[in-house]
């Protein structure tokens, strides 16, 4: 505002003003203000003839068009005074509201305070290929006073962020964003304001670094702003704990953690924001299968630094068929797995495999501080969601419908060989023709995964027979040296042993002369399979398998099944000393079975290397053993002990428990892999 | 023969081949050995091809190939896995066996090699071998096949007792009379231990896993098994019959019995008696005493 006199003046000049709603100020920025108290409106007739600048601002908006009259009167001087001055001006009030995010479709999300608008600001994630993410509600607010003629002027802040129209909530393939700036009339601001959609095309550099700005075009380019962080959660990250070894040795441990990642790519990966389990695959885990001394460790990362992350877990509750059914819910009695979200770190937590079903976890950014992930409503309807990313889970369930193992002791069976030696067999290890096998271990096992029918899940995952050799064997022949006076008898007897290559008598056996036999003490693994003990079913007896997989109406049920059917004996002759014969056999194995199921989110059954194939839970377990003894004697056995095979102690675990919690050994070295004979005396 | 299935229960049936060889020579190379642990050896041999039982081949019957085959094993007594095909046999000259093949090759060196040979059986294997492709080329109805196998059986290993069950799975199951035909089967005291213990745990097996097992079957089944535990030639089969398939099949393994020994026995008070006595006899077949406790329930007259 500029006052002046069109000659020189000598008087004083007076400025008044009819409303508050307008103040002046003695420069553009800062400045004083006029109280108009009679001394700081008034001005010399010196300063007037060279002119007064003063600048204008609105501090109330007008209530009606041109209210605020300003008036400057002259008086005294020399000079002939004109009529007072007058002038006319409006003071215009523009909003730009950003609002948190909704709670539920259909819900208005409430506005930020004018404070929180700028300097807390709203967080949305940087949008995907896919259009996963939620954008914030932008509103213009009607201006004040409403009968203002002119245009209004909106624009974000920067490229960061682009803005859509109130139709746009959802995010779709084809959809504008709005012109930049986008101008418009005034008076086309309903009463409840102008909706606008605030997206995030690009990650922030820092927080609130981007927003949106609403002029008076033409007048004020920001007479209002709202701030935006542009926030891009990545690298969610699931370690799982490994079945350790029972007994850490011979190089078995530490058996590496499994780690599954999600938004490792450089630009946003639409299938990380997926709820479908198909596009986003889960990490599938058994029900227990890891321990709360070693849960799932999770973590994220954020970018901008300082983007406040919470964690959620929440059920698929999508409808039918997607959705859990209830069947495959009531199975826990915790509706969700334990999540833990660090106490110190925020983008840290832990998780249980606590419970049962199909399920999406979430580091969010709360938009609406009610410390829950929104995304879609309960029923299914996409709402502003919230800054996240996923990592599906599904739980699996597993218990036993019925025991089928039976051992054959008709199968032990010794015989004579040329010369005198014996030979004790227990089967062919035909997994086809199970009835002359020594023993059958045998199970159905119901299965539940997640979704309606609770077959979720059940393609990752895989069960197999994991023997141990509880015990050292006793496996042991007598041989009588009548070539020594007087005559003794020599042993030749099953070791586990880790220097086998000491031994020189062939075959891993020990003979006089050599090292004692560097003793292993069981449990020991007992499988044949290649690579034995690193994951998945090499873990498992070689012809262990799972036969069928019946689909019953939730779940499946399992026929998980192995034979084993093991044979050993001697020759005539004593290894160290060949003068010795053979006179006595005895055949004692002590066997811990245990009924293993893990998963691979590959879908291989072997050691796949990805989670979780190295995590075992254990549903069943039994001891069996093998007995019989024999004296040899001119070329005839003769009982000593009858062959036997049994099982018993059979327990279920129900739920199945960790193995890391059972006797259980899944790690190399195998007992096969130490066995040599200690023939020394 | 037909239907090579995948997924047969029967060997007979799943082989795509049934070959008589005889080993004319065997040369067998030193073990070496593996990695693994385990001991390698390759053994020459000259095969003649004698029968062709099942499926074609290149070869003539008098035909003879050159094969070199592998025998893997620990080098002493101890049998821990299956090492392979070939090395659960000793190829000697004279050595007559019958190859269980599964190929879409014709040529007899090819079928003989794993994975393609799937099995060699010696003499007891081959004479099971023969009369099931007997039985198989006189199409008979399965009730005449359960009938004309009743007394062969009892001198059959599994193989025999494997193809009787592939052919008459379905109409046994689905039918009361030939369930009952083949239950006497297992109970008949001459068949084999072998047999009986296939066809017993074959039809135990199929009836836990259908999705609403015939009562009757069921019903009929758990009287078989109670009766075999009076024969004494099924001893072999009388701990698990006690400790394992009549608690599972009753449902007692699961603390809800879904019949009584009413439903199993009618009015026939000596089979209940002779069930009771037989039990109380072996009480280490019992020793919660479930099954005692579910047999002391009297049958109820009809």
């Amino acid at each position: 505002v500029r006052l002046r006199t069109d000659v020189a003046f000598d008087g004083t000049g007076l400025l008044t003003r009819n409303s508050g709603a307008v103040g002046f100020y003695t420069s553009a920025s800062g400045g004083t203000a006029l109280k108009f108290d009679g001394t700081d409106n008034k001005f010399t007739g010196a300063g007037l003839t060279g002119s007064v600048t003063l600048y204008a601002e609105g501090i109330a908006p007008s209530a009606a068009l041109d209210d605020v009259e300003l008036k400057l009167a002259l008086s005294g001087g020399t000079k002939t005074i004109q009529p007072d001055a007058v002038h006319k001006m409006t003071s215009v009030e523009v909003t730009l509201d950003i609002c948190q995010s909704r709670t539920a479709a259909g819900a208005d999300p409430t506005p930020l305070s004018a404070g929180d608008k700028i300097n807390v600001g709203r967080t949305v994630h940087v949008q995907d290929a896919g259009h996963h993410h939620g954008r914030a509600l932008v509103i213009v607010r009607q201006v004040r006073p409403a009968a203002y003629a002119g245009n209004l002027s909106l624009r974000p802040r920067d490229a960061r962020v682009s803005l859509f129209a109130a139709a746009d909530e959802v995010p779709a393939a084809g959809q504008a964003a709005i012109a930049n700036p986008h101008v418009f009339a005034a008076s086309t601001v309903p009463g409840a304001g102008l909706k606008f959609w605030a997206e995030g095309a690009s990650v922030s550099a820092a927080l609130r670094d981007s927003g949106a700005e609403l002029g008076v075009d033409g007048v004020e380019p920001v007479a209002d702003r709202v701030t935006i962080t542009v926030a891009r959660l990545r690298r969610l990250e699931a370690r799982i704990p490994a079945t350790p070894a029972k007994r850490a040795r011979m190089g078995n441990s530490p058996v590496p953690a499994h780690v599954l990642r999600r938004g490792t790519t450089a630009a946003p990966d639409r299938t990380n924001y997926d709820v479908d389990f198909t596009t986003n695959p889960p990490l599938v885990l058994f029900r227990d299968a890891v321990r709360a001394a070693a849960p799932v460790a999770l973590s994220v990362q954020v970018e901008p630094a300082g983007v406040p992350v919470r964690w959620s877990v929440q059920r698929d509750t999508r409808p039918a068929p997607d959705g859990d059914a209830a069947d495959v819910i009531a199975l826990s009695p915790n509706g969700l797995p334990t999540l833990t979200p660090d106490g110190g770190d925020p983008l840290k937590a832990t998780l249980m495999a606590d419970a049962v079903g199909s399920f999406h976890l979430r580091p969010f950014v709360d938009a609406n501080g009610d410390n829950a992930f929104q995304g879609d409503d309960a029923g299914g309807a996409r709402i502003d969601r919230e800054p996240f990313i996923i990592m599906n889970l599904v739980l699996l369930n597993v218990a036993l419908f019925r025991d089928d193992s039976v051992a054959r002791s008709a199968n032990m069976v010794a015989a004579v060989t040329g010369g005198g030696g014996i030979r004790v067999t227990s089967g062919a290890f035909d997994i086809t023709a199970p009835a002359g096998e020594a023993i059958h271990m045998n199970v159905l096992a119901d299965v539940v995964g997640g979704g309606g029918d609770g077959r979720r899940g059940l393609d990752r995952a895989f069960a197999g027979w994991c023997n141990n050799e509880a015990a050292n064997e006793d496996i042991a022949g007598t041989f009588r040296d009548a070539s020594v006076a007087p005559a003794l008898n020599r042993r030749s007897f099953t070791v586990f042993a880790s220097n086998l290559a000491a031994s020189t008598g062939g075959n891993n056996t020990f003979i006089p002369g050599d090292p004692a036999p560097a003793l292993v003490a069981p449990a020991l693994l007992d499988t044949g399979r290649g690579t034995p003990g690193t994951g998945g079913d090499t873990a498992t007896l070689t012809r262990s398998r799972i036969r069928t997989r019946t689909d019953q109406p939730v779940g499946q049920r399992w026929r998980v099944e192995s034979i084993d059917s093991p044979g050993d004996g001697d020759g005539a002759n004593h290894p160290g000393f060949p003068a010795a014969v053979l006179t006595r056999f005895r055949f004692h194995l002590d066997f811990k079975a245990y009924l293993c199921f893990w998963t691979s989110i590959s879908g291989g059954s072997g050691a796949t290397g990805v989670a979780c194939c190295r995590v075992y839970t254990v549903l069943h377990e039994y001891t069996w053993r093998m007995r019989g003894e024999w004296t040899i004697a001119g070329g005839a056995l003769t009982v000593v002990t009858a062959p036997s095979v049994r099982i018993s102690g059979r327990t279920t675990h129900n739920p199945a428990v960790a193995a890391a919690d059972s006797p259980i050994e899944v790690r190399a070295p195998t007992g096969l892999n130490l066995l040599g004979r200690d023939a020394r005396a | 023969v037909t239907n090579p299935a995948d997924d047969s229960p029967s060997e007979v049936l799943r082989a795509t081949h049934l070959l008589v060889i005889q080993i004319m020579e065997a040369r067998a190379g030193d073990w070496t050995q593996e990695p693994d642990g385990l001991k390698r050896r390759v053994v020459e041999l000259r095969v003649r091809l004698e029968h062709v039982w099942k499926g074609d081949t290149r070869q003539k019957s008098g035909d003879e190939i050159a094969l070199a085959v592998e025998q893997r094993g620990t080098g002493t007594y101890r049998v821990a896995d299956d090492y392979g095909v070939w090395s659960k046999v000793e190829p000697a000259a004279g050595l007559r066996l019958l190859a269980f093949c599964r190929s879409s090759s014709n040529d007899l060196a090819e079928l003989l090699q794993p994975p393609q040979c799937q099995q060699l059986g010696e003499a007891p294997v081959a004479a099971d071998v023969r009369v099931a492709l007997e039985l198989e080329m006189r199409n008979l109805t399965p009730a005449q096949l359960l009938a004309a196998a009743a007394p062969l059986l009892a001198r059959a290993r599994g193989v025999l007792a494997r193809y009787v069950w592939a052919r008459v799975r379905e109409a046994v199951l689905a039918d009361e009379k030939l369930f009952e035909l083949y239950a006497r089967i297992i109970e008949h005291p001459p068949t084999s231990a072998e047999a009986r213990d296939v066809l017993l745990t074959a039809v135990y097996e199929e009836l836990s896993l259908a999705a609403a097992p015939p009562r009757g079957a069921l019903i009929r089944l758990a009287r078989t098994m109670l009766v075999l535990l009076s024969v004494p030639q099924a001893q072999s089969m009388h701990a698990n019959l006690a400790e394992v398939y009549l608690p599972n099949l009753t449902g007692l393994s699961h603390g809800r019995p879904e019949f009584g020994p009413s439903s199993v026995f009618g009015a026939d008070g000596n089979a209940w008696a002779m069930a009771r006595r037989t039990l109380a006899s072996h009480p280490d077949w019992d020793p919660g005493g479930q099954l005692a406790r579910w047999l002391a329930q009297p049958p109820r007259s009809p």
